[in-house]
């Protein structure tokens, strides 16, 4: 009795986090699957055994196809620009003598630390085709026309990687500064007295050892495009904007689950969204050599 | 730790064993119990329990003036009617009130609050599944003799088969707001201007390239103007019948043939912006409804003076003048044990005379309640409208505001609609296409959501 005792002690301790993941995620992730197999409408209405009817129905729907379609294009500018530029900007701030460090470091990750409600209010001042920052302050003095940026579906998606790239480069930077923080200066110092260039020691030493760092950065950024809301939905509203050019798959579930009630629909659409984002990362895991016996 | 007995890890084993099946017990408890009230949403619950005292109800609304006017109405029921009665007001933020209700009203009322306040977009979506959740109060209307003092046109909005859900807090008769000294400066008088048609005339007079005298308006409200709507009485989509499409093209023909209008300044979403323009003079009238008043008040104070209303510009000689524009139903929930409590306290404040009085004074918005429309405190001039009886006015047009029929799928043509608007701006696609594109689908959904 003793040792029983002294056995379920330890688990006792852990046991709230485990009674809160098993009420706030388990029970509503199981319950969003069993649902996504039903077609449930509206308030008050019994549920319909629909099979995998939900999921057909996905690869028909125009709207469903444009959003994934819209966070793969964000998703691509994350991977392709907001991360090299933060790789950049980490190296630059990483750099011996640099002075004010402490002040860039501070400056590049506050945007971070803001709610994504407040930047998208804020940046719809920063878009606005009239009266924007960027149109009045920064294509104008160099004779550039105007763009409505909010309003032709076609730079919609641009303005929105403007956004990510204004308030995911520091954390970013961060992340890799930490990286860059960990490679031993004697390696690349060896490296030099090899007679490798800079460039040579970036691309034969510092990337490769900033695997990890790499590996974690893009992670996060696949899953955070994928998962991405707030900003994009107070930027150009929860339908998207014009032609539902910046609809985002977060966004079309909120509107089927929440605005249409179709509560089945919507599981069907969150475990599509959350089946996509465990694929692609586990490709991008397996292009890095995550997998790879080093 | 590792370097304990092998039987330690057996326990250890048999632990995670153990909790697997309690996690699993608890994921599964409450699924049953969910499965339960979905199945069976809560029906009963609505016979008023015994009244315990004090009486403590709920109510939730996402505007803040309407916060304001409750909590004076509930001090008021207090001190008149029931000294135990106690309203607590809850304001929350519109999207995330609605979606709460909805919540809470699909999972059988838990957390519900007793009468909420629901906004005629987002009303469409709690008729979608089979029962709302909220209380008929179509015999009792009935039996207060309320339908004959109610503007029926207004209860429409919060009625379906047969059974209506809400009273209606705002009148929302439609005007055309505008810029009285440049109007009356180029030599236009707009309370002579009848139809669309002089409109148009006239209008040419004060546009130029870069001001223009009103922006592409709001289709639905000038399409409710001409008797028809998005939806007919039926519930049967109508956004592409012949007049839907006329009324898209004419508004698009004031730019394109008339050059008297163009996009509102920032697009559909451009509140800011457009604001921003309204203040540098580049706008010179606008379709609105009564709370828009409100609207200039706060976003354009520098213009006081500068702003007057007429009845709005009829489609032809001697047609309806004036069209009705969003609205908000006070709701009681089924499952509140208060129900009849909720029901003395709407009785006295959204049903009675002086709380329709006091709500405009105190909101702005014109009362579709028609004892109250006569009380001189509504016609009180207005000194940002030149000393204009704005109420007047209201009353005026208010018994011709046409009907908004509601439908459950009104919110998801709502967004559709609100995605497409700025392509047919901009002449990329044409109405016609569009509205038959948008309702295809819609009929498609109900298709399949009527077999299923």
């Amino acid at each position: 009795m003793a040792k029983w005792r002294r056995n379920i002690t330890p688990y006792l301790f852990i046991s709230p986090f485990f009674i809160g993941y098993a009420i706030f995620f388990l029970y509503p992730v199981l319950w969003a699957l069993y649902l996504s197999f039903f077609q449930q409408v509206g308030i008050g209405s019994q549920p319909k055994f629909v099979g995998l009817a939900n999921y057909i129905n996905l690869f028909s729907d125009n709207q469903f196809l444009k959003a994934l379609g819209n966070t793969t294009y964000y998703a691509a500018g994350s991977i392709f620009l907001i991360v090299p530029v933060a790789l950049v900007l980490a190296l630059v701030l990483f750099m011996r003598n640099l002075h004010g460090r402490e002040f860039f470091r501070l400056f590049f990750f506050s945007p971070n630390i803001t709610a994504g409600v407040v930047v998208g209010i804020i940046f719809t001042l920063v878009f606005s085709a009239d009266y924007g920052l960027i149109n009045n302050y920064l294509l104008k003095p160099l004779g550039l026309p105007a763009i409505r940026w909010l309003q032709e579906p076609v730079w919609i998606m641009p303005a929105i990687i403007i956004l990510g790239l204004w308030r995911y480069t520091g954390i970013n930077a961060l992340y890799f500064m930490a990286g860059l923080q960990n490679i031993s200066e004697e390696v690349r110092e060896a490296a030099v007295i090899d007679g490798a260039n800079r460039w040579q020691v970036f691309r034969y030493i510092t990337l490769p050892l900033l695997r990890p760092t790499l590996v974690f950065v893009l992670t996060f950024a696949i899953i955070g495009s994928y998962n991405l809301f707030a900003e994009p939905a107070i930027l150009v509203g929860a339908q998207g904007g014009p032609n539902n050019a910046g609809l985002f798959m977060t966004m079309y579930l909120y509107l089927t689950g929440f605005r249409f009630l179709k509560f089945g629909y919507a599981a069907a659409i969150g475990y599509a969204l959350a089946v996509i984002i465990i694929v692609l990362t586990v490709i991008q895991l397996r292009l890095l050599g995550v997998f790879r016996e080093d | 730790m590792d370097s304990h007995q092998t039987g330690h890890r057996v326990s250890r084993r048999d632990m995670l064993k153990l909790m697997g099946a309690a996690a699993g017990t608890l994921a599964v408890t409450p699924m049953l119990a969910a499965c339960a009230t979905a199945i069976a949403p809560a029906t009963s619950g609505g016979a008023a329990a015994p009244a315990a005292s004090p009486l403590k109800l709920e109510l939730w609304t996402f505007v803040n003036t309407h916060a304001r006017w409750f909590r004076e109405m509930a001090d008021k029921y207090k001190a008149e009617v029931n000294p135990n009665f106690e309203l607590n007001v809850s304001e929350i933020a519109y999207s995330d009130m609605h979606d709460k209700l909805q919540i809470a009203l699909q999972s059988g009322g838990v957390g519900a609050p007793d009468l909420a306040d629901i906004e005629q977009g987002r009303f469409g979506g709690f008729l979608r599944g089979s029962d709302p959740g909220l209380v008929d109060l179509n015999d009792l209307l009935k039996q207060g003799g309320y339908n004959d003092q109610l503007v029926a046109t207004r209860q429409a909005l919060y009625s379906y088969q047969g059974k209506t859900y809400g009273i209606e807090h705002a009148l929302t008769p439609v005007v055309l707001y505008y810029r009285a000294d440049v109007w009356e400066g180029a030599g236009v008088d707009l309370t002579k201007v009848e139809t669309w048609d002089d409109y148009i005339t006239e209008a040419k007079k004060v546009s130029t390239d870069t001001v223009k005298a009103i922006p592409f308006e709001d289709h639905g409200a000038l399409l409710r103007e001409r008797g028809s709507d998005w939806f007919d009485v039926d519930g049967n989509v109508m956004l592409d019948s012949d007049q839907s499409i006329d009324t898209m093209n004419k508004i698009m023909a004031w730019r394109d043939e008339y050059g008297i209008a163009d996009t509102q300044t920032g697009g559909v979403a451009g509140g800011n912006d457009w604001w921003a323009a309204v203040k540098e003079g580049k706008w010179l009238s606008r379709v609105g409804a009564d709370w828009y008043a409100g609207f200039f008040k706060d976003n354009v104070p520098e213009l006081s003076g500068k702003w007057k209303a007429v009845a709005m510009p009829a489609w032809e000689k001697g047609g309806v003048r004036t069209s009705c524009w969003g609205g908000t139903g006070s709701c009681i929930v089924k499952t509140s044990p208060n129900v009849e409590e909720a029901w003395k306290f709407q009785q006295n404040s959204m049903l009675s005379k002086e709380g329709n009085v006091r709500r405009y004074e105190m909101t702005n918005l014109f009362p579709p309640f028609i004892p109250a429309m006569d009380d001189p405190r509504l016609h009180k001039p207005d000194e940002y409208f030149s000393g204009q009886d704005l109420g007047g006015l209201f009353a005026k047009v208010g018994p011709s505001v046409p009907a908004q029929y509601q439908s459950p799928y009104r919110a998801e043509m709502g967004s559709k609609l609100e995605a497409a608007w700025q392509d047919i701006w901009d002449g990329k696609t044409k109405p016609a296409d569009v509205f038959k594109q948008i309702s295809d689908e819609i009929r498609k959904t109900m298709e399949a959501e009527k077999a299923g």
